[in-house]
């Protein structure tokens, strides 16, 4: 049994391994910008789609089979010249502006790099997104939730299971359970 | 010495972790958001604004009347006028948010929307010592969590090292690693 779960607890760890390390990585540049500074870099470019496009929808599917611009459409606006909208992937905004009369595009590009792209993939939420991708990563992060909480338990037994004196260890334990638990319930309250 | 710290940072914050785990599972079910909003409730309640306070004071005041501490210090976004320039109060917090309008010089109407449980929990995942908050508690918890978080680099770095050091040819274990690496780098590729 003692085998079973310790081969359990190292392969949930070595799955989540490189999630963690992103999770790491994203979480130090979220609370800790100065040492881990996350720099935008910012672009435009003019592409032409058909005219008359009547919905980024449409408008979003042509940007994609033209010029390989495809992710999450977002912030949707309908101007009286024409269309705006986004184009998200992780660490990269496509800002469309369309003029539904010629079907001129402008783009402005912004570009956080791989500190952007972990920051965004930190926050994957919901299964709901135009772009399935989004969905897959959210997935993704609940498997990863998963593996954590497994992480957790099976490291509760293995604690348990070689550690003969738990006075000390036993005494954290309790701490984080009773005072940190206990001040989470009680914000709650 | 290595799987000594290992299991003390695991204990000491073990609820976090827990914490992060349930996170990240309901941050796949989090709604859309173009859902329903959640029901809220309204309160009236007896208060007189005193006279001669500004805006400012007279949120700090509704506040310590309505015991929002998690909302403090006021923020200026949580203080916001009307199309008839009459004063809104928004405090949004861990636990939901108290809209509070002024329907006349003697009561407030609160309407209150309680975060559910997963939204409450992602509330305290994201805090960290670099949040300064004006109730206590929470000032504590953020700071355990900043702890949490280092302690959760600390455990990865040392569980990598203690597999590799320990069990370095545990054949489900390097499959495992290679599942997650594969999905992640495959994933990272397709989307970025």
């Amino acid at each position: 049994m003692y085998r079973a779960i310790r081969g359990l607890h190292l392969c949930a760890g070595a799955f989540a391994l490189v999630f963690l390390a992103m999770y790491s990585i994203s979480a130090l540049q979220m609370t800790h910008g100065k040492w881990v500074h996350m720099e935008a870099r910012a672009a435009t470019r003019d592409v032409a789609l058909p005219p008359g496009l009547s919905g980024a929808r449409a408008a979003a599917r042509e940007l994609a089979a033209r010029y390989g611009i495809e992710g999450e459409l977002a912030a949707i606006r309908v101007l009286p010249a024409g269309l705006a909208f986004r184009v998200l992937r992780p660490g990269m905004v496509w800002e469309a502006d369309y003029t539904a009369s010629t079907g001129a595009t402008r783009l402005r590009i912004t570009d956080t790099g791989t500190l952007g792209a972990l920051n965004r993939i930190h926050q994957m939420r919901g299964v709901w997104h135009t772009w399935i991708a989004y969905d897959l990563w959210a997935w993704l992060l609940a498997f990863l939730g998963a593996a954590i909480l497994a992480l957790g338990a099976t490291g509760l037994y293995l604690w348990w299971q070689s550690h003969r004196d738990r006075r000390f260890t036993g005494a954290l334990l309790i701490f984080a359970l009773a005072a940190i638990g206990g001040l989470a319930a009680w914000m709650r309250w | 010495m290595i799987l000594k710290l290992h299991t003390w940072a695991g204990l000491a914050t073990f609820v976090n972790l827990m914490i992060y785990g349930i996170v990240g599972i309901a941050a796949a079910f989090e709604p859309a958001p173009d859902a329903p909003a959640p029901a809220s409730t309204v309160r009236i309640v007896p208060f007189a604004v005193p006279p001669n306070l500004d805006d400012r004071q007279v949120a700090a005041r509704v506040v310590a009347l309505l015991g929002l501490s998690l909302a403090t210090p006021v923020q200026s976004f949580a203080i916001q006028h009307d199309a008839a320039h009459r004063l809104v109060l928004d405090f949004r917090h861990a636990n939901g948010r108290h809209l509070v309008t002024f329907p006349d010089d003697s009561h407030l109407r609160v309407e209150i929307t309680r975060a559910p449980l997963d939204r409450y929990l992602s509330s305290l995942h994201v805090t960290s010592s670099a949040f300064h908050i004006g109730d206590w508690r929470m000032q504590v918890w953020s700071n355990y969590n900043e702890f949490a978080m280092w302690c959760l680099i600390l455990m990865t770095t040392t569980g990598a090292w203690l597999w590799l050091s320990r069990h370095p040819r545990h054949v489900w274990g390097m499959a495992s690693f290679a599942a997650g690496s594969a999905a992640f780098a495959a994933m990272y590729w397709w989307t970025r």
